[in-house]
């Protein structure tokens, strides 16, 4: 009677679409700030094996427990995420394969396993490989516990635990991870045990991938891990705001992905990792050192140059003799090898910017008094 | 000067997979020395170094530091990485890295103070590099990263420095840097241990040396260390002028 009054049902204050939503993006978040790290750190392949692995983790969870919505699910297929990538860093470590086959061996061997296992014994279970590889974002709202006498949707509640605990390994250890990830050689002799904050990280990235599993599936975890990090690794100088532009990529990513997947009625999660490729790949393309900015900025070089060539011709050659035929309005394009074409609109160009002006009664370019300026400083640019 | 031992390593043999890349050595360094490592590639001398601050395992024999184990005075040994060995496209700036310096006092949790953040921004100082403080590491040339990872060094308040290849690919003024930078710090008290592959210098910049090629070939003063017959046994014959 007494704890009837007291239940607070989340659905209460929010409607099913919002409870989605809020649970993504919080997904979002808890996923992207590890991400950095992950980045950072090269660790983006093992992060993949570990989303994919951790189902063999549920799968024999689930086939001690019988129970899809038991914890010991999420802690054993949390833990077998852990084991996971220390399966991956003994088989490297070796030395009889690389790292990265490694990855390669370990991760579709667990994955297949998994499938298998679902196949042979839990057919009639809602473990189907497309919701494996995709989620039920819209089961979110439809699957709820209770805690503390709340009743919250379970993805929510499990995804807020690792957004808090996440949070909290990042600021409390900062300065370890930020040195382990820069610099592990030192960090171990500063005394600061690199193996341990790795684990501590791959630990967390395997508890938040198996809270997302069921709300987003595995391509959407690692998409949220990787993109909004590697977004704003390109965009940033200084770690922390790499977390934070990370956050902010994170929470874009998801409204764009979500409110165009209700609008054209496809997955939602399949939405929002299209979006995140997709901003990932403009900036790829747009940030400063961007393959497009490249472009622009070599063209509008390439201007810029012909301009000052233009400056430097006339500076170089008005007051000597043969100014005359130098510069003439007729002859000038002979000497520079330009066509008239050219010669028109760039002389145009610095007409209207008051650098030069059309000397009629010797019929030759020159230079305006400010343009005499602009010449001195180019020869200084130039080291001449 | 003194002839005391700092740096004491005792029948040393590491490997890599069973295959041994140091063989049952004995290493004295000598405190306050400028001491050089020196080696034909793959002779084992940043495994010899990896060796004695534990950053990879041994296989047999023990080192001791200020006659204790590394572990109890690790805060006294600075450590200068070969420069590829970071990621410097890491989001840092050159002052952050220097100030990492600082974290050996630090411990875990703990953050940097103002105390801190000066005494980097004096390293930095100190290495003429401050104009660079707030510029981000991956657009630092060769010799600034190098004068970064010094001034972190500088920071952390160490004793006793060792240092990967330090002058590999600087510009001529930061080597100068460096060596001036070796030898206030010898007037200090202070000693470092550098693993060098300019034979031609090697007699300008340190006092003494270490010659290895998997097994150490001699060791002592530089005068006495540098000769034809050692070098020749170190398969180091041919680089000498």
């Amino acid at each position: 009677m007494f704890s009837q009054i007291l239940l607070f049902k989340i659905s209460d204050i929010l409607d099913y679409n919002q409870q989605m939503l809020i649970t993504l993006l919080i997904t979002g978040i808890a996923c992207a700030i590890l991400g950095c790290f992950l980045v950072l750190r090269k660790l983006s392949m093992i992060t993949d094996a570990l989303a994919h692995s951790i189902l063999l983790g549920i799968v024999l969870a689930f086939l001690i427990t019988k129970d899809l919505n038991s914890p010991i699910l999420f802690i054993g297929a949390g833990l077998f995420g852990i084991f996971t990538v220390f399966s991956i860093e003994l088989l490297s470590s070796t030395r009889l394969v690389k790292s990265d086959d490694a990855v390669g061996i370990i991760f579709p061997l667990f994955f297949s396993l998994a499938v298998i296992l679902i196949s042979t014994f839990a057919r009639n279970v809602h473990l189907d490989i497309d919701i494996v590889l995709m989620g039920q974002v819209i089961m979110i709202p439809l699957n709820n516990i209770e805690i503390l006498g709340i009743i919250i949707p379970k993805a929510m509640f499990y995804m807020l635990l690792m957004l808090v605990a996440n949070t909290l390994l990042i600021s409390i250890f900062f300065k370890e991870l930020k040195i382990s990830t820069f610099d592990p050689e030192f960090a171990t002799i500063a005394g600061f045990s690199s193996s341990l904050l790795f684990y501590a990280l791959m630990t967390l990235s395997s508890f938040t991938a198996v809270s997302a599993f069921d709300a987003v599936g595995a391509i959407l975890v690692i998409a949220l891990f990787i993109g909004p990090a590697a977004s704003a690794y390109l965009l940033t100088k200084d770690l922390k705001m790499m977390l934070l532009v990370s956050i902010l990529f994170s929470v874009a990513n998801t409204f764009i992905g979500f409110f165009l997947a209700m609008k054209i009625n496809v997955s939602i999660s399949g939405m929002i990792a299209a979006i995140t490729g997709a901003t990932l790949l403009l900036t790829v393309l747009f940030n400063k050192d961007g393959i497009i900015t490249a472009i622009y900025l070599r063209h509008k070089n390439k201007k810029e140059f012909r301009h000052d060539l233009l400056i430097m011709h006339l500076g170089n050659h008005q007051t000597e003799p043969d100014a005359e035929l130098e510069l003439g309005f007729d002859t000038i394009k002979d000497h520079l090898h330009w066509d008239q074409d050219a010669i028109e609109r760039r002389t145009t160009r610095l007409i209207d910017q008051g650098l030069v002006f059309r000397d009629q009664t010797r019929k030759i370019y020159r230079l305006t008094e400010k343009g005499q300026l602009r010449y001195n400083m180019i020869k200084i640019d130039y080291g001449m | 000067m003194s002839q005391n031992i700092i740096v004491k390593v005792e029948d040393l043999t590491m490997a890599y997979n069973e295959k041994p890349v140091l063989w049952d050595n004995d290493v004295d360094i000598v405190e306050n020395s400028r001491t050089a490592i020196i080696g034909p590639n793959g002779a084992g001398k940043s495994t010899l170094v990896k060796g004695i601050l534990g950053l990879q395992k041994t296989l047999s024999g023990y080192v001791e530091v200020m006659g204790q184990p590394v572990k109890q005075v690790q805060k006294k040994i600075a450590y200068i990485p070969q420069s590829n060995s970071v990621n410097w496209d890491f989001p840092t700036t050159a002052l952050d890295v220097v100030l990492m310096g600082r974290y050996v006092h630090l411990g875990w949790i703990k953050r940097p103070r103002k105390k801190d953040l000066e005494k980097a921004e004096q390293a930095l100082q100190k290495i003429g590099m401050q104009d660079y403080k707030n510029r981000q590491i991956s657009q630092l040339s060769g010799g600034q990263r190098q004068r970064v990872f010094i001034a972190r060094a500088i920071a952390q308040d160490a004793e006793i420095y060792f240092m990967d290849e330090p002058l590999a690919g600087v510009d001529k003024n930061t080597e100068k840097v460096i060596i001036d930078f070796l030898k206030k710090s010898q007037s200090q008290g202070k000693t470092s241990i550098v693993i060098h592959h300019d034979l031609n210098t090697l007699a300008e910049y340190f006092d003494h040396l270490v010659i290895l090629n998997k097994k150490i070939i001699d060791q002592g003063p530089m005068q006495t260390t540098l000769t034809k017959e050692n070098l020749a046994q170190a398969n180091l014959g041919g680089w000498l002028r």
